[in-house]
């Protein structure tokens, strides 16, 4: 089995446990085995950078130290903003020769690209097609989801590897692979407002009610992200968006990508933290395994 | 019709904001490309093109009291579509982080009162904690009962730690928050 470190986050490792869960069960299935990293901290999105330069390359910086200290060369986050932190503090350190040859020895980095930080959608990504698709136990038909992407998985291109930073497709054909039907739609890297969602909420409620009403009318029956911000965004707070803008058309279950994943590799759906989300998902997951369930597919 | 002359121009703002945010800020040739594409654009006052106009000016104290500095939430679709390379996010955290080395009352009390207690928490234990923050912040701004009926509910469906996790490395503790009492 191919080892990877693995940065949960202190989302995952608090109020999005669901979708920890569901990553280390899908990526273990698909012959990967995630090695959470040894006493990690905080990354510091989105106040460490705001705050100071420099404690925004300490926090991720010290988690690049520790994961060489455990002789691995890949990191991987399933949390954007945490990945988005970890190359960023790649960069600043190889551009900032200053800073990188203080906080270098101190962090236990050996050079600033000495390990490879990828997000947990690419680590799966880059699985061959046919890998993945032979693994695959239940064919999620009936399922559209609309693929949200985000921010910091996207951009900046460059850093982050993203060949098509307007319209990437990582998930969408991941989806596919499943035997669900992703929708075009043209806010996949829409920011769903982050970390507003405690600050001005109302500016948040503003952007989640749109982002919903597009995926909705592109025919999703579900909006399917990788980031635990834009799905606190999209899930926890869809009930306040909905009044906002006197939704009346019902409500638009969200995913983690990993959920959706886990499902078709044949976890059990009690395994999986469905009954966490705010939005009910019950009657659409009804639906696609009672779907596939006629069709032998479990 | 109108053409506005700046007063004066602060060229040494400018330097700064060049060096702390590692872009070349005279190179904006003002063609609007970020702003067109910021999802929060209508939340703003000042337009990030605009931003930048008011850079190479010096408008320091325009910049500084902004309501932009603290809405703009790093998204990148700026940065990632500049056709001169230049990434407004990094200059919004330039400024951010000036205005309150500076001392500038925030135009967002709010965004800035949870940075403070982002960092607070985490410069503590080393790992964030949801309840902690979210109860910091309703503290801090006078909101006791925001979001209250959401915590209900995320607790009772078992999605809550009560505990903050800690880290055990107490140096790096140490570290982090002596970096930022340096501020």
């Amino acid at each position: 089995m191919k080892k990877i470190a693995y940065f949960p986050g202190c989302s995952l490792a608090g109020m999005d446990a669901e979708y920890d869960e569901a990553s280390r069960l899908a990526a273990r299935e698909l012959g990967i085995e995630l090695v959470e990293v040894e006493d990690w901290n905080c990354c510091g999105a989105t106040s460490g950078h705001s705050t100071d330069k420099e404690l925004s390359v300490m926090l991720p910086g010290r988690t690049l130290g520790t994961v060489e200290k455990m002789g691995l060369d890949t990191v991987t986050a399933a949390c954007a903003a945490c990945f988005s932190r970890l190359v960023t503090a790649q960069e600043i350190l190889k551009e900032d020769k200053e800073m990188a040859s203080r906080l270098m020895p101190e962090l236990g980095i050996s050079s600033p690209d000495a390990v490879k930080v990828l997000s947990l959608l690419r680590v799966i990504a880059d699985i061959p097609k046919d890998e993945i698709a032979g693994k695959i136990k239940v064919r999620l038909e009936g399922l559209k989801p609309a693929c949200y992407y985000g921010c910091l998985i996207a951009r900046p291109s460059g850093l982050v590897g993203e060949e098509h930073p307007e319209n990437p497709m990582a998930m969408d054909n991941l989806m596919s692979l499943t035997g669900a039907e992703p929708v075009r739609w043209y806010h996949k890297t829409e920011c769903c407002g982050a970390a507003l969602s405690l600050s001005r909420t109302d500016i948040v409620l503003a952007m989640n009610a749109k982002l919903i009403k597009m995926a909705r009318d592109a025919g999703a029956n579900c909006i399917v992200t990788t980031c635990p911000l834009c799905f606190t965004n999209l899930d926890l707070r869809q009930p306040q968006a909905r009044k906002v803008v006197n939704e009346t058309a019902p409500p638009m279950p969200a995913f983690y990508f990993s959920e959706i994943l886990a499902l078709a590799l044949g976890i059990p759906r009690k395994k999986l933290g469905f009954d966490k989300h705010t939005i009910d998902v019950g009657p659409l997951l009804d639906h696609v395994l009672g779907a596939s369930a006629g069709k032998g597919g479990e | 019709m109108n053409i506005i002359t700046p007063e004066k121009t602060d060229k040494q703002f400018l330097e700064k904001i060049e060096k702390e945010s590692g872009q070349n800020l005279t190179a904006c040739n003002q063609c609007g490309k970020c702003t067109a594409g910021c999802p929060i654009a209508g939340f703003f006052d000042i337009m990030p093109h605009e931003v930048m106009r008011s850079l190479q000016w010096g408008l320091k104290d325009d910049l500084l009291n902004s309501h932009f500095i603290w809405l703009c939430v790093n998204c990148m679709a700026c940065r990632e579509r500049c056709p001169r390379e230049i990434s407004v996010s990094e200059v919004a955290d330039a400024l951010r982080r000036e205005a309150v080395k500076e001392g500038v009352k925030p135009a967002e009390p709010d965004v800035a009162t949870f940075h403070k207690n982002f960092m607070g928490v985490i410069t503590m234990n080393g790992r964030l904690h949801e309840v902690m923050l979210t109860a910091l912040q309703n503290v801090f701004t006078f909101k006791p009962f925001k979001d209250a009926m959401l915590g209900v509910g995320l607790f009772l469906k078992g999605r809550l730690k009560l505990l903050p996790g800690r880290i055990k490395d107490a140096g790096f503790l140490k570290l982090i928050s002596g970096r930022l009492k340096k501020n």
